[in-house]
């Protein structure tokens, strides 16, 4: 028997998971942590770190590229990288003397953070080459920006353009990076950089009024029924003082929600607040505050502070889990940099000068881990939505050889941070089905010999947080279901949609990820799903203060089902804040928060009892994508459009019976997820 | 005109005190000559045995002899009769100035003689015979003989024949025998003052209201005029009013109708001789419409729906969602309703439990009982059902349609009804809905969103149609009626008010169907109830069973629906079991649920999509009659049912559940950028 079926075993088939009950053996007011009872690695210094270099020999150089001002996340060497994957997972499990003793952002820096003389030195460096120096509490990665000379001086290098895999177009070191002296970096992100990479995991349709043809989606009052948020909320539980922060890929409008509610009879007091990365921690290095955003101005292309659009990502997030946690308050995180162009129309106009027209940064979605690190400063979420991904073979999880995993990279360091706080974080698996990698612009590499190979996305992929893949949900006017309940995938899918799920070729299967169907050593994903599908996408309004700009509009995409299921462990932990024997398992200020919500999922899933009183299975579909977009006049962007007669799709995963490669162990209902991980 | 004192006279033939003259004696004592002659006797008095075969006790005062005849059986035994004949003006009581209710002696009678009897000993079981030596009566006159009680007066009629006058026994006199101090006097007066008074018949009211089909007995008394009840009528009961129901005309066993209505029930006594004389006592037949005010009842059962898509995109499992019924209802006390049929309300609560989701719906039904000729129509008239998702319907049942149940049940087909109604959907987020069908099944709908756009379908009964998606979609589809062998549906599609294009559907509407909706009703007596009710053994195991089948045809929106309403009913109690059917097939979709298509519709009569929702529920208690009856027990009355109510809102209910299944396959809120139809 597993240690997992011993523990489901012994707490009964009606027994409430470990939140609640169970598990918790004597805490000790000051728990021993792994690193204290390990002797920390000492960091060592040298000249040389991680960065994304494989790509680059699979990419042809086209000669050198002016950047304008260029951003990098340098992140630090830890006392220990791997104390602190310990640490997290510790407080993850019911029978550690650890579980829930959730840590400061103070306490993690001091325990796993860079050393003060490490920090200071790179901070030195970095400010000694003329470049402003960012930091947080937890000391692990340092924000720099800069001129290209400068940002060349400190990394002894130029830059080049690239062609890469996919034709995509890139930037990176003409030769190998090096700093001039040893410091105590571990690695360093977007030195090599593109934006066809990274992408926001929403598929939005124009909204109503820009076009003839398009209407707005489901309102949240049918997905709050549909997926018993309505339950929960009959209960009590709306997310009362509960956080829910939202990783921002752009601007928003505080209009929109308003707009939203207006317009759908919403009756939601909650607020959406903007936390402007830097502000506050610039004082951590005694570096600048990063400026006060500009207003948001309608649709444009051109720089800031003239031009600065909302972006329907944000919107997406923002309005979802305000919405359907109807008391929660919303703290959504901006990274910020003034020197921002936006050019909507990439790639095919040059709004933003040479330098913007390849290569970004493009509405702010390569400063999300400045965002991620700014949530883990301040410590105020309990929860926290995140909608976009890269291929895991370009994120930090592999890093440097596209294959091995890396405890110690940006990404695996961050999200274990938020785990030690408790945090819990829902990260979409991506839009584009078993090719998680945004097939073509991966290609053929190294873990990937074919482009049909499936693939994955990161950070859906990361051990500490949960993986949201996506269903389509078609729903009556109440919430009840017109017709099966399936995988978004190729039966409906818009352009090259389906939910993303497959093995990773790199991060390890955490213990708590156990069950049948899940398969491999490797992290399965996604954990668990919700409503996604673009056809039965969600409402959403966007540029409601512009007049023929915006308005209300229907979106899609595992974008949408993350901030669904952020907002609806929002109503856990409201239940768990109210009940006096889920809180006395917790520790510190925010006793209610029980960490990463994947191992509970699993859990439930590993009880014959619980499982099908808690999650529907999903057990039709597949998340097979084509390699093209059968939507036409889609084709822009990222996914040409599909020739006539459009390709046959790549089968992908199937659903199936239990734990599947598309929609995980299936969807909760909120009420009944409350029951089963808070016990009422 | 009588009046309540008695005048003495001097009668012929009769030495009477006061008349003058000594003469005579008689009696015990003898002539006494001298001066002081003996005082008249004032009264004498004769007592004897008399044993069961009866006997004659003779008692003379003066000339005057009183003959008491015990007639045979008339004594239960042997015992001692007495009696006491009185001299004139020396009766123990002042008749004559007594003041006697209800009846008195005529002031223009004249007394002939007075006296009492006593019978002791033995129990006087019939009436006595009282004769009177006399002469006969003046010119015009005749005999009578009053009897004075302490609860009672009475005139007996008497015969009289060759100087004696004897009692007629044609009343019964058991109390005037034997009560103590009672008093009879001999008198005479005018014939025409003294008619035999009228037998007057008594049928005391059963109980007031009787309900319906319920039961009463109804008894009868005679008596004459005076109050003296006659011990032999012989009865026969009967209505006088046909539409209260039946009546048993030996035994007087009211079986109430179905309908309201008020009238006699007549007693006649048909004894020989007698004139038939009659009577009767109020009754009132309410019926319970069908039910009373205050009746409550309690339901369970189970509600399911399986949905399967089939088609060449995808062919799902079929997806089936279980929950758990638990209805409540009762009768509005307060609702009022008018007198001889017309409406009640009935309201409820159906809790819906699935797995993972609870669903409430309060609906309020009105029921219309109306009397038709000897029989009732019972049928709903409208329905307001609205669910804990906040969406609410509706429906308004036109002429013709709605009828539910024909009172007194009866084995055959009723109605049938047709399709006329109108229902209104309104929706969480501002959705409505607005359909009025025709009684053929051809409708109207406009729907409306929160932004006040709309879209229109129109169904013609030949089958022909529109559907105005222009403000949503852009796409308008007008559908031309079956034509052509094998017959064809042509079907224009336009988009954004262009050139429409042109489709030739092989056509999937049933060849023998005339008009898009078609219902049969019909009620079957003696049939078993199905296992699958699982009805409580209280009930019983059979009883009548009503079908109710709805065909119908959405031409515009492709759906050929099949409806099927069981309701068993045991006798004297009501529906125990409601078992209800919707089966749909769908030809079209507009909703992109099959795929990127503006329609995605079926090209060989086969559905893309099944639906099949099922509904039973099962009586498990009720109290009626407004709360005097709990139907716990099976009564035994082989009439139906007594409460119908929950008909009304089962089938409103369930009404309610499969307008929300069906109205998903359409295009409201679906965005869209299909590139048009597409078979499967």
């Amino acid at each position: 028997m597993s240690r997992t079926a011993r523990i489901l075993a012994a707490a009964g088939a009606a027994a409430l998971l470990a939140a609640c009950g169970g598990g918790g053996s004597t805490k000790s007011t000051v728990p021993q942590t792994p690193a204290q009872n390990q002797a920390p690695a000492p960091a060592t210094a040298s000249t040389s770190f991680k960065y994304l270099q494989g790509v680059l020999k699979r990419s042809t150089s086209t000669g050198p590229v002016q950047l304008g001002t260029m951003r990098v996340d340098v992140q630090m060497q830890l006392r220990s990288a791997t104390a602190l994957q310990q640490y997290a997972a510790s407080v993850g499990d019911p029978q550690s003397g650890l579980y829930r003793h959730f840590l400061t952002p103070d306490e993690i820096g001091q325990r796993f953070g860079a050393s003060d003389a490490d920090w200071n030195a790179a901070i030195a460096y970095f400010k000694a080459a003329g470049l402003q120096v960012t930091g947080w509490k937890q000391k692990s990665v340092l924000r720099v920006v800069g001129p290209q000379p400068a940002m060349e001086k400190a990394f002894g290098t130029t830059f080049a353009s690239y062609k890469g895999p996919g034709n995509a177009d890139l930037y990176g070191p003409a030769t190998t990076p090096h700093f001039s002296k040893p410091l105590a970096v571990h690695s360093v992100t977007n030195l090599v950089y593109s934006p066809s990479w990274m992408k926001r995991n929403s598929i939005a349709v124009p909204p109503h009024g820009a076009g003839p043809s398009f209407n707005y989606g489901v309102p949240p009052q049918q997905l709050a029924a549909a997926f018993d948020y309505a339950g929960a909320y009959a209960a009590g539980f709306t997310g009362r003082q509960i956080n829910i922060g939202v990783i921002g890929t752009g601007p928003i409008s505080p209009a929109d929600y308003a707009t939203l509610k207006q317009i759908v009879g919403l009756s939601n007091t909650n607020t959406i607040t903007q936390v402007n990365v830097g502000t506050a921690a610039a004082s951590e290095v005694g570096g600048s505050p990063t400026a006060t955003p500009p207003p948001v101005t309608a649709p444009c292309s051109g720089t800031l502070p003239a031009c600065n659009p909302e972006d329907i990502e944000a919107q997406i997030d923002t309005e979802q889990t305000a919405s359907l946690a109807p008391s929660a308050n919303v703290l959504f995180y901006l990274a910020y940099v003034p020197q921002e162009c936006f050019d909507p129309n990439y790639p095919q106009s040059g709004n933003c000068g040479p330098h913007e027209k390849n290569y970004g940064p493009l509405i702010g979605i390569n400063e999300v881990n400045d965002e991620v690190q700014q949530a883990i400063n301040d410590n105020q979420a309990d929860v926290i939505s995140i909608s976009y991904g890269i291929a895991e073979q370009y994120s930090d999880y592999t890093g440097q050889d596209e294959t091995t995993y890396d405890p110690n990279g940006t990404e695996p360091v961050q999200f274990a941070m938020l785990q030690s706080e408790g945090i819990a974080v829902f990260v979409s698996s991506g839009d584009a089905g078993a090719q998680g990698c945004a097939r073509p612009y991966y290609g053929t590499g190294p873990g990937v010999s074919s482009p049909d190979q499936p693939c994955v996305s990161a950070p859906a992929v990361d051990q500490n947080v949960t993986s949201v893949g996506g269903i389509t949900a078609p729903l009556d006017e109440s919430g009840r279901k017109i017709g099966p309940y399936t995988t978004w995938g190729v039966q409906t899918e818009r352009g090259f949609g389906a939910t993303g799920g497959g093995l990773s070729i790199a991060v390890p299967r955490p213990s708590w990820q156990t069950g049948p169907g899940v398969t491999g050593s490797f992290r399965n994903q996604p954990d668990a799903s919700l409503d996604a599908d673009p056809v039965t996408g969600v409402a959403v309004v966007y540029n409601a203060a512009f007049s023929g700009y915006g308005g209300i509009g229907a979106a899609g995409g595992t974008s949408v089902a993350a901030p669904e299921m952020a907002a609806m462990w929002a109503l856990v932990l409201d239940a768990c804040r109210a009940t006096t024997s889920c809180t006395a398992k917790g520790s510190g200020t925010n006793p209610y928060r029980l960490g990463n919500a994947a191992p509970y999922f699993y859990k439930i899933y590993n009880d014959a009892t619980l499982y099908p009183n808690t999650f529907l299975d999903i057990v039709d579909g597949s998340n097979g994508v084509r390699p093209c977009s059968v939507n036409p006049g889609s084709g822009t962007g990222y996914v040409p459009p599909c020739p006539n007669p459009s390709p046959t799709p790549d089968p992908g995963y199937k659903a199936g019976q239990g734990y599947d490669l598309t929609t995980g162990i299936g969807v909760p209902f909120g009420r009944h997820l409350i029951k089963a991980v808070v016990g009422v | 005109m009588r009046v309540r004192s008695v005048a003495y006279s001097c009668l012929l033939g009769v030495a009477v005190i006061g008349c003058g003259g000594g003469g005579g004696g008689g009696g015990s004592s003898g002539p006494v000559p001298g001066p002081t002659p003996t005082p008249p006797p004032t009264l004498a008095t004769q007592s004897q045995s008399v044993g069961a075969a009866g006997g004659t006790v003779a008692v003379t005062l003066l000339a005057q002899t009183v003959n008491m005849i015990v007639p045979p059986g008339a004594l239960n035994g042997t015992g001692n009769v007495s009696v006491t004949l009185y001299a004139p003006s020396s009766s123990p009581r002042a008749i004559r100035a007594a003041v006697r209710t209800p009846h008195g002696v005529g002031a223009d009678a004249s007394l002939v003689a007075e006296f009492t009897v006593t019978v002791s000993g033995a129990a006087l079981i019939k009436p006595l015979h009282a004769s009177v030596g006399a002469a006969a009566p003046p010119a015009g006159s005749i005999f009578r003989l009053a009897g004075y009680g302490t609860h009672f007066d009475d005139v007996d009629t008497v015969t009289y024949s060759g100087g004696t006058a004897t009692s007629d026994l044609n009343v019964a006199w058991p109390r005037m025998s034997l009560a103590s101090n009672t008093l009879y006097a001999f008198y005479t007066e005018p014939q025409a003052e003294a008619g035999s008074p009228a037998p007057v018949i008594t049928v005391p009211s059963a109980g007031g209201t009787v309900g319906m089909f319920g039961t009463a007995t109804f008894t009868a008394s005679e008596a004459d005029g005076n109050g003296f009840p006659y011990l032999d009528p012989s009865f026969t009961f009967s209505l006088d009013n046909a539409a209260l129901g039946t009546i048993s005309a030996t035994t007087g066993v009211f079986t109430a109708g179905a309908i309201d209505a008020s009238g006699h029930v007549v007693a006649t006594d048909t004894t020989a001789g007698r004139g038939n004389p009659h009577g009767s006592g109020a009754v009132t037949v309410s019926s319970q419409r069908p039910g009373f005010a205050g009746d409550a009842f309690s339901y369970t059962g189970t509600l399911s729906s399986t949905t399967q898509q089939t088609n060449t995109n995808i062919t799902t499992q079929p997806q089936t969602d279980t929950a758990s019924v638990a209805l409540s209802a009762n009768v509005d006390p307060a609702f009022a309703s008018s007198t001889g049929g017309g409406q009640n309300l009935v309201h409820s609560t159906e809790g819906d439990t699935y797995p993972l989701q609870t669903i409430t719906t309060k609906t309020d039904s009105r029921y219309l009982y109306a009397v038709n000729g000897a029989s009732a129509n019972f049928s709903i008239v409208s329905s307001d059902a609205k669910d804990s998702n906040g969406a609410e319907y509706v429906d308004t049942y036109g002429a013709g349609n709605g009828l539910l149940d024909v009172l007194p049940e009866a084995a055959g087909s009723f109605g049938p009804n047709n399709a006329a109604l109108t229902y209104n959907e309104n929706d969480p987020a501002g959705f409505t809905r607005q359909r009025t069908t025709a009684a053929t099944g051809s409708y109207s709908e406009t729907d409306k969103d929160a932004l006040g756009d709309v879209q229109t379908i129109v169904q013609n009964a030949d089958f022909s149609g529109t559907y105005d998606a222009s403000q949503y979609t852009g796409f308008k589809f007008v559908v031309a009626k079956p034509s052509g062998t094998p017959a064809k549906i042509t079907m224009q599609i336009s988009r954004n008010g262009g050139t429409p294009s042109t489709l030739s559907i092989t056509s999937w509407i049933p060849a023998a169907m005339t008009q898009p909706s078609t219902e049969t009703d019909t009620e079957t007596t003696g049939a078993s109830f199905p296992a699958s009710c699982n009805v409580p053994s209280k009930y019983g195991t059979s009883g009548n069973k009503i079908v109710q089948t709805i065909t119908r045809v959405d031409a515009p929106l492709g759906d050929l629906e099949t409806e099927t309403t069981s309701t068993y009913l045991a006798p004297g109690v009501g529906p125990v079991c409601v078992q209800m059917t919707d089966a749909t097939n769908t030809y079209y979709d507009y909703t992109r649920q099959n795929g990127n298509f503006g329609l995605f519709y079926s090209n060989n009569a086969q559905p893309i999509q099944q639906t099949s929702i099922t509904e039973t529920l099962t009586l498990q208690s009720a109290s009626t009659q407004g709360g005097t009856s709990t139907q716990s027990v099976r009564r035994s009355s082989s009439f139906a049912p007594s409460a119908l109510a929950p008909v009304s809102l089962a089938r409103a209910r369930f009404e309610h559940v499969v307008r929300e299944r069906l109205a998903g396959l359409r295009t409201l809120r679906r965005p869209s950028s299909s590139s048009g139809a597409q078979v499967r």
